[in-house]
C-alpha cells in the first residue's frame, strides 16, 4: 500500500501525495515507515515560514510570492494552519481562499492543516509533511501559522527563515508578542502599509531591534508590503536571500538546521517514550511487575521505574 | 490515531453570496470535523483539484441556481478522471424536483434542501464516510 502510494507520487499524483500526508496528520501506526522509506531520496529543501496576527495578510503574501518563486524555477509546498477548535476539534481552514490563484498549478501544491490536539505534535506533523514535499519534488516550502505564542514559534523550529507578518495597527500586538513570536523573526513585515500608522509600525518594530542583542549578528530588516496590490514583493525576496546568504556564509545555516536536528530527534524520543509510559498504565504492567513488590517493600518507587525503564519490554 | 473527516465545502459559480456555505462550514467545524473552505467563484476544476490536495472526503457544494446544474456533474466527471470517484459529492440549496433526480443519477450522495438542519447535514456526512469506509474495507 505504502509502496504503491510513494510509487505514485514519484509519477506526480497529487491525491498519493494527499493520502501521506493524512497519514502523517493521523498519526498512522505507518509513519515511521514512511519517513525510513522516503528519507533517503530528499534533498533538505528551502523552508521560510510565515507568522503573524489573524488577518494580517499572511496567506496574501504567500499567494504573491509564489509566482516569484517560481520565476526562480521553483516548485513550491505550501503548509497553511488554522487553529483547531479545542472544544469540538474541528477546524475551518481557509487559507486557500486567498491563494485561489494557483490552486491549478502544477508547480505549486497547498495543504492545509489544523493545529489538532497536542501543540508538541504540530511542530512534528509539519516537519514530516514537508518530507513528505521534499520527496514529491517541492524545492521550496513555505509554512503559514498564525502567531499566536506556542504555535508560531513550534512551526518556526522547522524553518531555516521566518518572517513575522505585522499590520500598522498590531503596536498593541508588538508590545505582547516581544518575548514571543517577536523574537523568531529573521526579517518583519509590515502587511498593510497602505493604511495609516505603516510608518509608526516600521518604527517601533525597528526601535525593537535597536534595543536587542542578536547572538548570530543578523539584525532583523523591517520590509513594508501590500500583498493584496503586488506592492513590497520584490523587496521581501532581496531581503530573505540576503538573511540566507548570511546564514550560509556565517555557517549559521548549517548550524540552525543541526539544532533542529537534534529537537526532533529528542521530540520524537520523548513521544516514544511517552507512549511506552502509557502503555505501562494501560496494560496494567506496571501493577503486574512491580506493584507487589513495592508494597512489600521489597522494592520502592525509583527503583521499580528505573527498572522498569531498562527491561523496557515489560513495558 | 485519528481519521478526521475533511470537507471541502464550495459555492461555484458567478453569482451570490456564500452565507449559506458559510453556516455550514462552521456547524461542520462544531461536529468535529475539518473543513476546507474555498469561498466563492470557484470552478470544477478548482474544486477538485482542492479535494485532492486536502485528501477531502467530501466535497459539499452549495447550489443557488440553475448554473450549477452544469457544474456538478463536471465535477463528479473530473472526479472520475481523477479516479477520486470515492470522494462523496453532496449538494445543497433550493432545486427542484426534476433537477434532484438528474444530480443523484449523476452521482451525487445527497442533496439537501434549504431548511435542512446543520446538524442532519453533519450526520448524513458521518454515515456516507462511514458507509464508504465499509465498502473499502471488505
Ligand atoms: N488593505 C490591505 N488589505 C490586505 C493586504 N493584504 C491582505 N489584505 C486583506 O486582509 C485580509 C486578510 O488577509 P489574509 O491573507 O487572509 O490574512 P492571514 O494573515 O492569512 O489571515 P489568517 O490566516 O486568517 O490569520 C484579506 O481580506 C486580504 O484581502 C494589504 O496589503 N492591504
Ligand atoms: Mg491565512
Amino acid at each position: 500500500m505504502i509502496d504503491a502510494l510513494l510509487e505514485k507520487i514519484k509519477n506526480g499524483n497529487p491525491r498519493a501525495l494527499a493520502r501521506l500526508i493524512s497519514k502523517v496528520e493521523d498519526e498512522s501506526p505507518e509513519l515511521p515507515e514512511i519517513i525510513a522509506r522516503i528519507y533517503p531520496h530528499l534533498h533538505s529543501t528551502l523552508r521560510v515560514g510565515f507568522t503573524g496576527p489573524p488577518g494580517a495578510g499572511k496567506s496574501s503574501l504567500v499567494n504573491k510570492l509564489l509566482p516569484l518563486f517560481k520565476k526562480r524555477g521553483h516548485r513550491i509546498g505550501v503548509i497553511a494552519v488554522d487553529p483547531t477548535s479545542p472544544f469540538t476539534g474541528g477546524a475551518i481552514l481557509g487559507d486557500r481562499i486567498r491563494m485561489i490563484d494557483h490552486q491549478l498549478d502544477n508547480d505549486v501544491f497547498i495543504r492545509s492543516m489544523g493545529t489538532r490536539g497536542s501543540l508538541g505534535g504540530l511542530a512534528q506533523r509539519s516537519r514530516d509533511v514537508a518530507k513528505l514535499l521534499d520527496y514529491a519534488g517541492y524545492d521550496i516550502i513555505l509554512f503559514e501559522t498564525v502567531g499566536s505564542g506556542q504555535v508560531g514559534s513550534d512551526i518556526s523550529k522547522s524553518a531555516d527563515a521566518v518572517a513575522v507578518v505585522m499590520v500598522p495597527e498590531g503596536g498593541d500586538f508588538v508590545q505582547t508578542m516581544k518575548a514571543g513570536i517577536m523574537e523568531l523573526a529573521d526579517i518583519y513585515v509590515v502587511n498593510k502599509s497602505d493604511r495609516d500608522g505603516a510608518n509608526h509600525m516600521v518604527r517601533s518594530i525597528q526601535g525593537m531591534v535597536e534595543l536587542s542583542v542578536f547572538e548570530t549578528g543578523w539584525r532583523p530588516p523591517t520590509v513594508c508590503t501590500q500583498a493584496n496590490a503586488d506592492v513590497g514583493m520584490d523587496e521581501f525576496m532581496q531581503k530573505l536571500d540576503e538573511f540566507i546568504a548570511y546564514q550560509k556564509e556565517n555557517g549559521l545555516f548549517e548550524k540552525r538546521r543541526r539544532e533542529q536536528l537534534i529537537m526532533e530527534v529528542g521530540d520524537i524520543l520523548q513521544d516514544l517514550l511517552r507512549r511506552q509510559v502509557k502503555s505501562a498504565f494501560d496494560t496494567g504492567a506496571i501493577e503486574d511487575v512491580v506493584l507487589e513488590k513495592i508494597i512489600k517493600h521489597e522494592s520502592d518507587p525509583y527503583t521499580a521505574a528505573h527498572e522498569l525503564l531498562e527491561h523496557k519490554t515489560s513495558l | 490515531m485519528e481519521n478526521k473527516i475533511r470537507v471541502v465545502v464550495a459555492k461555484p459559480g458567478l453569482d451570490g453570496h456564500d452565507r449559506g456555505a458559510k453556516v455550514v462550514a462552521r456547524a461542520l467545524r462544531d461536529a468535529g470535523m475539518e473543513v476546507i473552505y474555498t469561498g466563492l467563484r470557484q470552478t470544477p476544476e478548482q474544486i477538485v483539484q482542492t479535494a485532492l490536495q486536502e485528501d477531502a472526503d467530501v466535497i459539499a457544494i452549495s447550489i443557488l441556481s440553475g448554473a450549477h446544474m452544469a457544474l456538478i456533474p463536471k465535477i463528479i466527471e473530473l472526479l472520475k478522471k481523477e479516479e477520486a470517484e470515492d470522494i462523496i459529492v453532496l449538494g445543497g440549496g433550493i432545486i427542484p424536483e426534476e433537477d434532484r433526480d438528474k444530480l443523484l443519477d449523476a452521482g451525487v450522495y445527497s442533496i439537501m434542501g434549504p431548511g435542512t438542519d446543520t446538524r442532519d447535514i453533519a450526520r448524513i456526512i458521518k454515515d456516507a464516510v462511514k458507509e464508504r469506509g465499509e465498502k473499502i474495507a471488505s
